[in-house]
């Protein structure tokens, strides 16, 4: 699915670039890309406000409200309900909390599962890379079956697999993401093995891991930020993708796209349940695109201009 | 040449054989029993027993799947547990067409979204029109399509009663809108933000320039210099994307109740139905490989510099 | 037959081109059974166009690149093909030097972290206190103390090269390949570089092999020069036989297109040669004598058979049929 290729593959990773970032110009570049830096507001407020969870919800995400939470008809009630500020939901349950809780749980999600999947990807891409040859054929075949396995599906049969739990989410998506680093990232090394400072620090005896550690990581890490930062939008989305197909976090726990899910049945009586999370969802994944954009243009300005 | 295809139709045939021996090992990992989910939580212990000798799965797993493998050898993906007397090949042929249909239509919506626009932008680069395009590329990469389809159904269907909630019908066109659009939408926000870093990326080359300075129009340099630079990543994303399309399917099919592969194949996971599930899979696999075969190929013919380097 | 530093004979490196669309599979003969000896304390030069597998052979006698035939000695010790802990041994005695200044320093390290880097894994002589060997390494390339804590990029191009002169000092290695080593540099710079190798081969009894596309600069550096021409060294012999008495008519055609008068002594000035069209490929080499194609002696046994070296007249080894022979048998 198109949606899962992070918005970078359009970056040339060989120009991401070799000179360290200094606070001042990190604060400079930001200033003149305001989207950015109201992406980056966006994204701290909203990590306080999951960690903040219990302290802000005015309920308990779970708890329903038979009597003072539902309409004459049994029917969710609006936004604006006294008690209820953003309305409930089917079972009666305070949409407000949910959507607090359910940051939690999407950002955990999109950061855990995009952390392990980038941690695995990495790993793949520079061993793949870096010896060539039939670790290499192996190691990229193996990336090659994951990636023409659909991707939904193999979620799907992944969880259908195991049981429903979040740490059952957070491994598939890592699952299926890691194999686009792993591409990215054994293309730079390819090119990185190449430069002359690594090939010198071969002809001095230094080990293979050394000179993956020392002389080829670092390089990746502008590479790393970049995509790490888009892959965890990409995870979101996964995440929710997931959830409507009645595979995502177990119910009732409460995510934004469990919460799409949910109001997908009802919205034609109560379209804010599909609105609401899904406004929270898109403003989230675009926050940490145009960030994870921002990141790619600043490193790819400050290339040295020698080279 | 011959040698490069050949050597490329190897390793198509180990990826598809190691999506195929994937499929069948995580369905059989599944704790659940197929046979249970057929015959329900109420079965007898004999009933189980005989669905289990009926469907081969009293045989040691390592015989399952090297009769699983010799029969896809000679063609044959066998027949659905759930729907017994179809076999698997028959529903993948009918679910087909849907799936197809949806596909194209969105590949479409992505180039007729996607490409002026990005041309534009790129054209116009700064202005407030590059702006908007940009932003609104920007919302489309990051709404999950679920949440547009149903915004979609909701406003077009539901309240303004334009067009079909879901389903299929007479004629197809008007059915397939809502769908096709839900499907090219982030394709089509993806194709414009390529479009304009490579239309960008053009006319700003020495070429362009040298075009511009002999007083070449405008239209000109934007269309015949520019355009046939762009198309070429274009025509790899576009064949690219219909291999992934093919495969992923499920969302915009369950969102608009289409019998399409995608669906089959998520019912056939819900239901532990192996056979299914290793025919979709492996047909999904199949698009997506020869696809990404069909474009390097491709890419090959259409520019020369691929020949020569590595 | 008295062991020399370094001897390579018959060395052979073929490089493999998997097949791709449109394009077959093929090996192309990088280096074609090159032969020479490098004695201690001196310099071999080795000149030709790109292409014709200079740097191949630095890269093979360092390991990176895999020998198809030939073998290499070094101080009479077999090195050809070897592994593992013995290959990081051997290449510390022989370091290389490499031609971008902006590529063969890790841009993310200090001039110290590189040093270190280097000096921690010598395997001889074990450091006592590397920081003072770092100081120690940088006033012998003539980089005061302070650039120990730069990073590359605050420095030229002729620092960078010093810097990587120092990170192969710091194993001691008794030979040191320079591939292209000064050709990135500007013409004043690349003079003050060359004086400081020389001086650090006088004070520490280096031997380089020398590679460069440039001749005056091994007019400069070499004690002896061989010339390449697509994969095979065609004429090999000491400074002045090269440069004042060429006998292949590449080695002249080489000379000719040298425009400094400094170069070619006026005394002995030899028919200008033009070089004409482009050199073949070496997927392709042509038959008999690769050169033929170019050569403007070139008869019908220059189509079919291909010369081998042998010497000559003045002195050194020339692989052309004809070249002027030697008139006093060689010495066995």
């Amino acid at each position: 699915m198109s949606e899962a290729i992070p918005a970078a593959a359009i970056v040339d990773p060989a120009e991401l670039g070799d000179k360290p970032v200094r606070a001042r110009e990190v604060w400079r570049s930001l200033t003149r890309d305001p989207a950015a830096l109201i992406s980056i507001i966006v994204l701290v407020l909203l990590a306080l406000i999951a960690l903040a969870a219990p302290l802000l919800s005015p309920h308990d995400p779970l708890q329903t409200f038979p009597d003072q939470g539902l309409g004459p008809q049994g029917q969710p009630l609006p936004p604006g309900t006294p008690g209820f500020l953003l309305g409930t939901d089917a079972l009666g349950r305070d949409l407000l909390s949910r959507l607090i809780y359910g940051a939690q749980v999407s950002l955990i999600i999109g950061i855990v599962a995009n952390g392990l999947a980038t941690a695995f990807g990495v790993l793949v891409g520079v061993v793949a890379g870096y010896f060539g040859g039939v670790v290499e054929a192996v190691l990229m075949r193996i990336t090659d079956v994951v990636i023409s396995f659909p991707i939904l599906l193999l979620c799907t049969a992944l969880i259908a697999v195991t049981t429903r739990s979040t740490f059952n989410v957070i491994i598939v998506i890592a699952l299926i993401y890691w194999t686009t680093l792993a591409r990215i990232i054994r293309g730079m090394v390819v090119s990185l093995k190449e430069r002359e400072f690594v090939v010198a620090s071969r002809t001095l005896g230094l080990s293979h891991r050394a000179i993956m550690w020392r002389h080829i990581l670092p390089h990746l890490v502008p590479a790393i930020i970049v995509y790490t930062t888009l892959g965890v939008a990409s995870s979101i989305l996964i995440e929710s993708a997931l959830s409507f197909l009645g595979i995502g976090v177990p119910i009732p726990q409460a995510s934004w796209g469990q919460m799409i899910s949910d109001g997908s049945t009802y919205f034609q009586i109560a379209p804010w349940m599909l609105f609401i999370p899904g406004i929270c969802l898109i403003v989230t994944v675009m926050a940490f695109n145009l960030v994870g954009d921002w990141l790619s243009d600043m490193l790819n300005s400050s290339t040295p201009t020698a080279r | 040449m011959f040698w490069w295809i050949l050597r490329r139709l190897g390793q198509m045939a180990i990826v598809l054989f190691g999506v195929v021996s994937l499929a069948f090992l995580l369905v059989y990992a599944v704790p659940a029993d197929p046979a249970t989910t057929l015959a329900g939580p109420n079965a007898s212990a004999a009933t189980i027993a005989s669905i289990h000798k009926q469907l081969g799965l009293d045989e040691p797993l390592w015989q399952q799947y090297l009769g699983f493998i010799g029969r896809l050898l000679t063609g044959d993906l066998g027949t659905s547990y759930v729907l017994r007397e179809t076999p698997v090949f028959g529903r993948i042929a009918a679910a087909l067409p849907t799936t197809l249909l949806v596909a194209v239509g969105g590949i479409i919506w992505q180039i007729l979204l996607g490409v002026p626009a990005g041309i534009y932008a790129a054209y116009r680069r700064g202005s407030w029109v590059d702006r908007v395009i940009t932003f609104i590329s920007l919302i489309g990469l990051s709404a999950p399509p679920f949440w547009l389809g149903l915004l979609l159904i909701y406003y077009f269907a539901f309240t303004w009663g334009l067009f079909p909630l879901n389903g299929l019908g007479d004629p197809v066109i008007w059915f397939l809108v809502l769908p096709t659009f839900t499907l090219g939408a982030g394709g089509g926000a993806w194709y414009a933000r390529m479009t304009r870093t490579n239309m960008i990326e053009t006319l700003d080359s020495p070429f362009v320039r040298m075009a511009r300075a002999k007083g070449m129009p405008e239209h000109v340099i934007l269309w015949r210099h520019s355009f046939r630079h762009i198309a070429i990543p274009l025509i790899t994303m576009i064949g690219l994307d219909f291999g992934y399309f093919l495969g992923g399917v499920v969302i915009v099919e369950t969102v608009f109740g289409l019998n399409g592969i995608g669906r089959l194949a998520f019912d056939a996971i819900s239901n532990l139905d192996t056979p299914m599930i290793v025919g979709t899979v492996l047909f999904a696999a199949i698009f997506i490989v020869v696809v990404n075969f069909i474009v390097d190929l491709l890419y090959s013919v259409i520019d020369p510099r691929v020949r020569l380097n590595s | 037959m008295s062991t020399s530093l370094l001897e390579v004979n018959d060395l052979e490196v073929t490089f493999r081109r998997s097949a791709g669309p449109g394009r077959k599979a093929a090996s192309v003969p990088a280096v074609r059974g090159v032969s020479f000896q490098l004695e201690a304390g001196t310099t071999l030069g080795i000149a030709g166009e790109s292409g014709s597998g200079k740097s191949t052979i630095a890269r093979t006698l360092m390991g990176i690149n895999t020998p198809s035939g030939g073998s290499m000695n070094l101080n009479g010790e077999d090195v050809t093909g070897l592994k593992g802990r013995r290959l990081a041994e051997y290449r510390q005695t022989m370091q290389m030097i490499f031609q971008d200044p902006y590529d063969s320093l890790d841009p993310r390290m200090t001039v110290s972290q590189t040093l270190l880097e280097a000096i921690k894994l010598r395997k001889t002589n074990k450091p006592v206190s590397p920081m003072a060997e770092v100081h120690e390494l940088l006033d012998k390339v003539g980089l005061s103390r302070s650039f120990a804590s730069r990073k590359p990029r605050e420095l030229s191009g002729g620092q960078r090269q010093r810097v990587s002169i120092a990170r192969a000092l710091s194993v001691d290695p008794r030979l040191i390949l320079c591939d292209e080593a000064v050709s990135a540099l500007d013409v004043s710079v690349r003079a003050q570089v060359l004086n400081l190798l020389k001086d650090l081969q006088e004070e520490l009894g280096l031997a380089y092999l020398f590679i460069s596309h440039d001749l005056s600069t091994l007019r400069f550096m070499a004690d002896y020069v061989g010339i390449m021409y697509l994969g095979k060294i065609v004429e090999l012999g000491t400074r002045d036989e090269i440069f004042d008495r060429p006998q292949h008519p590449y080695t002249r055609a080489l000379l000719s297109a040298v425009p400094e008068p400094l170069v070619i002594d006026r005394t002995v000035r030899l028919p200008r040669v033009r070089l004409t069209g482009e050199p073949p490929s070496s997927t392709n080499p042509p038959s008999g004598c690769s050169f033929h194609p170019r050569c403007p002696l070139a008869q019908d046994v220059c189509r079919t058979v291909s010369p081998a070296a042998r010497p000559t007249a003045s002195g050194q080894v020339a692989a052309c049929h004809f070249a002027d022979p030697e008139l006093v048998v060689a010495e066995a």
